[in-house]
């Protein structure tokens, strides 16, 4: 009796799951950004996205060193370069480094056309770009993309969003 | 006058759980929904799915959960809900242990944008287990309730033989 319960629970477990993969299927034509059949990783997104957004005088610069919390504090106290918040958009909004815009890793396509003005007019300055501590590796993708799209000296404060929190520093919302 | 009967700690507990169950799995689902990006970046981050089913996944898995929460919540097939839920919730659970023990950081993608706020896996891991115990112990109701049932009828069928 139970064995039987059991596999007409199963047939029907099964049926559900077929039909939702199918729906799934429809549901995603019905985007008006459908995802594409097969996954593409987010630095390979990323890339094709820079690809299309480089200007034909991107050129690829050499990394110049990281900066340390320390280096962060005074820039950001003294507004010495253009800070860049790469993490998703919500964490951004819940705290950041002041002065920081946010180009989120995993919106990079729709938010560098909105802030690409600003970036432009400090093309040859300073940009440092932080994601949520040493284990991420958002900075690391959207500072690259910066790169190939031209920018002369993208950095990367490493110790990102965890090392700023833990050393009590100012931090702004939205 | 007719007299009360108290409510038994059985029947909270049932009702607690299918409630919390439902509302968990359609909330999950509805935000899985609206992040799919973001949800098969999730999937990809465990590193068991071949590429070429996550995105496969990415869409169909949140409907199916929301599938489930609607049939534990409105009690339609809900021991399919039911099971449904427990072989889900295994499999999460086994998911995230695998990635602990090869030491892969995984982004749960439980709850769509906001699962990147579910810092430890442990934590997803408890919080699954929790759930798999309300889901084993829905579908464990509705099973006696089915045993208790069919011992109904066959008393009945052999009481209408017996006076036959």
């Amino acid at each position: 009796m139970i064995g039987k319960l059991l596999l007409q629970d199963a047939l029907w477990v099964w049926a559900l799951l077929t039909v939702c993969l199918l729906g799934g299927l429809v549901l995603n034509e019905a985007r008006p950004q459908p995802l594409p059949l097969a996954y593409s990783p987010p630095a390979a997104r990323l890339n094709s996205t820079v690809g299309r957004l480089a200007a034909e005088d991107g050129t690829p610069l050499t990394r110049k060193g990281d900066v340390d919390l320390a280096q962060m504090r005074k820039i950001s106290a003294g507004h010495t370069a253009l800070i860049l918040d790469a993490r998703p958009e919500i964490f951004y909004r819940i705290g950041h480094i002041p002065a920081a815009l946010s180009l989120p890793r995993d919106d990079f396509e729709h938010r560098y056309p909105l802030i690409e003005p600003v970036l432009r007019a400090h093309r040859g300055q300073t940009i440092i770009v932080y994601c949520s501590g040493r284990n991420c590796d958002d900075s690391q993708l959207v500072g690259d993309a910066l790169a190939h799209l031209g920018y002369a000296d993208v950095r990367l404060f490493r110790g990102g969003w965890s090392d700023w929190e833990e050393g009590g520093l100012p931090e702004e919302k939205e | 006058m007719k007299s009360r009967r108290p409510i038994s700690m059985r029947v909270i507990l049932y009702w607690f759980s299918r409630v919390v169950l439902g509302v968990i799995f359609i909330y999950a689902a509805i935000l899985k929904l609206g992040a799919p990006q973001e949800f098969a970046d999730s999937l990809a981050s465990y590193g068991l799915l071949p590429t070429a089913l996550i995105n496969l996944v990415a869409w169909g898995l949140p409907l199916f959960e929301f599938a489930c929460g609607f049939l534990v919540l409105s009690g339609y097939r809900g021991r399919a809900g039911a099971l449904s839920m427990i072989a889900l919730l295994a499999l999460f659970c086994a998911a995230t242990l695998a990635a602990i023990m090869r030491g892969v950081p995984v982004n749960c993608g439980c709850f769509g944008r906001q699962s990147l706020l579910d810092a430890s896996p442990w934590m997803v891991i408890s919080r699954d287990i929790g759930l798999l115990g309300c889901a084993i112990y829905i579908y464990g109701i509705y099973m006696k309730k089915e045993m208790e049932l069919a011992g109904s009828v066959a008393a009945q069928k052999s009481i209408r033989i017996s006076t036959e």
